[in-house]
This record gives structure tokens, C-alpha cells and sequence, in this order.
């Protein structure tokens, strides 16, 4: 593939920058299609974990006495426990939810006078269709205002905002994938312009198109190899320092919670793909561009 | 062979630097190009190997009329013609060796027999010493021996010369002219452009002669009862009798 060739391709001025753009395309590739990758984990981690849970809002009037109070409770946590699909009900205690409210009312939430709801985690099946309405209005039978909340409405939010930047990664791969490609289109041109003596000689001596194409395309690919290689290298090192970086600054800010960024093995496999892929688009382009140029020639 | 019927040769808007050409050149046949300078010698060549289109009439080469020709079929057909340019058209970055190899590379030869070949040949034209040489360290000659070899190294069935004898001494001229006599005792067809008079005399071979954009065709040797070779009436009045004759 890299064997004889009739053309001084290697050169020329763009042998020397070629890998370089190449390179840096392949770069910009990476950490976009490893971001992709992270929000896609993330997505699937928020949506399994939210799955199989609802909150169960119980805002108890503050004159409400402690045996009445504690009547309803009972009798919502039998309600809930004995719903289809349930498999466990907890009461959160003062200090869980001081803890869930600690990043937007501080470190003394439940000493404020604010009026907090009761609130109870509960699990449920996942594979189980559970009739949160119905729920919701036997609960406000017990303690009006009652609300359950599945945080289908968050996860939809949420999800829909990592889509968005799904698609912003696959945007900007795109775009450096075909300015990689415009690269090679010009490399090529400007190619088959410098060498035209040589190419005119060596098609009178009989030569096909796609003898001299290939001749392109070979170098198209060597080059886009180097190129995606030192792209990929240094990808892999940016992404591995930006995962680390935000794994320890979330962990700085949220003790006790573990982010993981770090990217599966089949996920590192596409990454080492993409060098591969954005050569082969090198290749391909070169060839193109050199059968039409030729093709115009008699 | 070839066959030139009504063909005009004419660069852009220009005036036609060749006119109403008609001739044939029979398998076999041996023809000197001869013409003044400027006359059209290297144009009618670049028209027979394929490097420019008539503006006017019919071409055909191998019994293959050129304009019915597709992009695809005309590499075959060019591998069939050796041609030696007048400015060597050397590939400057490749040596000696790889200048007369890509021939038979571009035709798919293996490289054991490519370098046998080669290095024979480049023995024969006294270049042996010079494989690994590149065109722009070698003399005129040296660089005209290389060309010439380049044109022969895959047996042209046609073998179109423009001054090959224009920059070596009479002894290697002389050798490049017995060379290429025992191409066409093998079968190739040869046409030799050059305004060497002497050569011409000493080789008395049929001559395609350029006058005023036109050719006249002229045999040196004595009548027989054959018409010649290459007929200016055309194809109809061209009967194949021997060799060089059609």
C-alpha cells in the first residue's frame, strides 16, 4: 500500500502540514465523540437510578398534633406499601433532608422556619405499572397536598439537555470530519497541479486512473494515520485529564456522592477507531478528487 | 496500423498546423517523419500517441478509430506505443532504473523480471554503470539513451521517436537506430521524427514528409511492382503486400 510511487507526494509542503490538520481534526473528534460517550453513561446512570424510586410529599400542617401527625403518616405508609409494584417505603429522616436541602438552603435547613414537608422514598418495580394518580388522590384523602412525584418530568429535562449536547458532539465531529476532508480535497488538487508533468507522462505511458490514484490515496492514508494517531494520543490524554479534573471537583464539592467518568473499554475501543475512520475518509476523498480531476484530462 | 484520414491538427483559435492528412502506416513499417522545424512533426506524433485530438478528421489506431475511444480503453491502447519525446519527459525524482521500470510497472510486471529486463537493457544502451543515477546528474545523451529505453522496455507494438538522435554522437545514434531496426524486424511499427538528413539518406526508409502542413509521402528505394507503404490517397489504396507496405 505504501510500496513504490512514481509521485514525490511525501515532498511536498503538504506532507509536512497535512498530518498536522489531520492530526488536530482527529483531536477535536475525540473529545467530542468522548463527551458524547460520558453523557450518554450519565444519562443511563440517572435514568436506572430514578427509575425505580418516587418521593412522596406530605406537607402536614405546623399546628397539626404529633399523634394526628403520626396517625397519617401510618396510615400513608401503609397506603403506599400496599400499592402494587411498591417493594419498600422509608421515611426520610430531618437530617437526610436537611442533607438533600443543604446545597440550596445551607448547612441549618431544618433549624430555618421553613415549614418541610414529610417526606418517604419508595421503590418500586420497574417492570410494574403503578398508577400514580390513583395514588396521588388516595394520599390526599389522608393528608391533603399530598404529592407523589416519579421525576418523570426532571428525567425528561435532564435527558433532553444531555441529547442536546449529544448532538453538539456529533456536530462538531461532523465539522472537523469535513474540514478534514476539504484539507485532503485542496492537499489533493494542489497535488495533481504540481505534479501534472509527471502524471501526463506517466498516463502516455499507459497508466490508468486509478494507477495514479492510488498513488494519492496511499499517501492520503499514511498521512491520515500519523495524523489520527498523534490526534488520538493526545485526545486520550486530554480526556482522561478533563475526566479526572471534573470527578474531583464534583467529589470536592459533594463529599459522599462518587462520580464516575471514567470511560467503559468499548468506549476507549471507539475513540481508537476514530484515527482509523478519519484516514480512511482521507483515503477515499484523495481517490475521489484524483479520478475526477482526471477525468477531465484527456 | 495507423490510419490519418482528412485530419487537422490546430492549437485553439490558431491557425491549423496540419491540414487534410491522409496516409496509412501498415504493421511492420519502418517511416521517418521528416519536415522542417516548426513543420507539425512533434504535433502529428502527439496526435498518434493519443496526447492531443484532432480537430478535424478520422485517427485510427490498431484498427480502433481514437474518437470512438473511452477514457477507460485508452491506457491499454497507449501501452501499445513506446513513445520517445523530443525533451525526454525523464521523471526527475526517480532514477535511471525506475525511469525505464514504470513501463512495465504500470503494466503490472513482477519486480524480479522488471529488473532483469531493465538492467539488460539499460547494459545495451551503456547505461549499466548509471541504475541508480537520476536524470538531472546524466548528459543529453545519457538521458536520451534512458528515454529511449523506456519507450522499448515493454516491446511496443508502435514506436513513435521525436529527434532520437538528436543529442548523442553518431556512434550511439547509429547503435539507437540498429536498435530500433531490430525492433521493427520484431514486429514493432516505427516512426521516427527528425530533420537528420543524413540519417535519413543512410537508412532508406519510407519517409512521411511535412510540406506546408501537409504530408507527402516519399520512397527512397527502387520501385517495385508494390504500391509503397504509406499511401496519401488512404486507406482504399493501401493493399498489404509486405512488410511496411500497405
Amino acid at each position: 500500500m505504501f510500496g513504490h510511487s512514481d509521485l514525490p507526494l511525501n515532498r511536498d509542503a503538504s506532507a509536512r502540514f497535512l498530518p498536522w490538520i489531520i492530526g488536530f481534526m482527529t483531536y477535536l473528534c475525540v473529545i467530542a465523540v468522548a463527551a458524547a460517550l460520558t453523557v450518554d453513561r450519565v444519562a443511563e446512570r440517572w435514568r436506572e437510578g430514578l427509575a425505580g424510586n418516587l418521593t412522596v410529599e406530605l406537607p402536614f400542617p405546623s399546628d397539626l398534633e404529633t399523634e394526628k401527625r403520626a396517625e397519617q403518616l401510618d396510615q400513608a405508609m401503609e397506603l403506599v406499601t400496599d400499592t402494587p409494584g411498591v417493594t419498600g417505603a422509608t421515611v426520610l429522616e430531618d437530617s437526610q433532608i436537611a442533607a438533600l436541602l443543604e446545597p440550596w438552603l445551607g448547612p441549618d435547613a431544618t433549624q430555618l422556619d421553613v415549614p418541610l414537608p414529610t417526606m418517604i422514598a419508595v421503590t418500586r418495580r420497574t417492570d410494574a405499572a403503578l398508577d400514580l394518580a390513583d395514588l396521588r388522590a388516595k394520599l390526599q384523602q389522608i393528608v391533603p397536598g399530598a404529592a407523589v412525584d416519579d421525576h418523570g418530568d426532571w428525567v425528561a429535562d435532564a435527558l433532553g439537555f444531555l441529547r442536546s449536547l449529544q448532538a453538539l458532539a456529533a456536530a462538531l465531529s461532523a465539522l472537523a470530519l469535513a474540514a478534514a476532508a476539504l484539507t485532503v480535497i485542496f492537499v489533493t488538487r494542489t497535488g495533481l497541479a504540481t505534479h501534472k508533468g509527471v502524471i501526463e507522462v506517466v498516463h502516455l505511458i499507459g497508466a490508468p486512473d486509478r494507477y495514479i490514484a492510488r498513488q494519492f490515496q496511499a499517501q492520503a492514508l499514511k498521512l491520515g494515520v500519523l495524523g489520527g494517531g498523534v490526534g488520538l494520543g493526545f485526545g486520550a490524554l486530554t480526556v482522561l485529564g478533563i475526566g479526572r479534573f471534573i470527578a474531583y471537583s464534583l467529589d470536592a464539592a459533594n463529599p459522599g456522592l462518587s462520580f464516575d467518568f471514567r470511560l467503559l473499554p468499548w468506549q476507549w475501543v471507539v475513540l481508537a477507531a476514530l484515527p482509523l475512520i478519519v484516514a480512511l475518509i482521507a483515503m477515499l476523498t484523495a481517490r475521489r478528487t484524483v479520478m475526477r480531476s482526471l477525468a477531465k484530462m484527456l | 496500423m495507423i490510419l490519418f484520414d482528412g485530419v487537422a491538427v490546430q492549437y485553439s483559435a490558431g491557425p491549423p498546423i496540419l491540414h487534410d492528412v491522409t496516409f496509412t502506416l501498415a504493421p511492420g513499417s519502418f517511416h521517418f517523419l521528416v519536415g522542417r522545424s516548426g513543420a507539425g512533426k512533434s504535433s502529428m506524433l502527439r496526435v498518434m500517441y493519443l496526447g492531443l485530438r484532432p480537430a478535424r478528421g478520422t485517427v485510427s489506431l490498431f484498427g480502433r478509430d481514437v474518437a470512438s475511444l473511452n477514457r477507460a480503453e485508452m491506457p491499454a491502447l497507449r501501452r501499445r506505443i513506446g513513445v520517445v519525446f523530443q525533451d525526454f519527459r525523464l521523471i526527475e525524482h526517480l532514477s535511471t532504473f525506475d525511469n525505464v521500470a514504470l513501463p512495465l510497472r504500470v503494466a503490472g510486471v513482477r519486480e524480479a523480471e522488471i529488473k532483469k529486463h531493465v538492467t539488460e537493457l539499460l547494459s545495451w544502451v551503456g547505461l549499466k554503470d548509471h541504475l541508480d543515477a537520476l536524470p538531472p546528474t546524466l548528459s543529453g545523451g545519457q538521458q536520451q539513451r534512458v528515454s529511449i529505453a523506456r519507450a522499448v522496455i515493454a516491446r511496443p507494438s508502435l514506436l513513435l521517436a521525436d529527434e532520437p538522435t538528436g543529442n548523442v554522437d553518431d556512434v550511439i545514434g547509429l547503435r539507437l537506430m540498429y536498435l530500433f531496426e531490430e525492433l521493427n524486424r520484431l514486429g514493432t511499427t516505427v516512426v521516427i521524427a527528425t530533420h537528420n538528413d543524413t540519417l535519413v539518406s543512410r537508412f532508406s526508409h519510407r519517409q512521411l514528409r511535412i510540406e506546408d502542413g501537409s504530408i507527402r509521402v516519399f520512397d527512397p528505394r527502387p520501385m517495385t511492382a508494390f504500391p509503397p507503404a504509406a499511401t496519401p490517397g488512404g486507406p482504399a489504396s493501401s493493399p498489404a503486400r509486405r512488410p511496411g507496405v500497405a
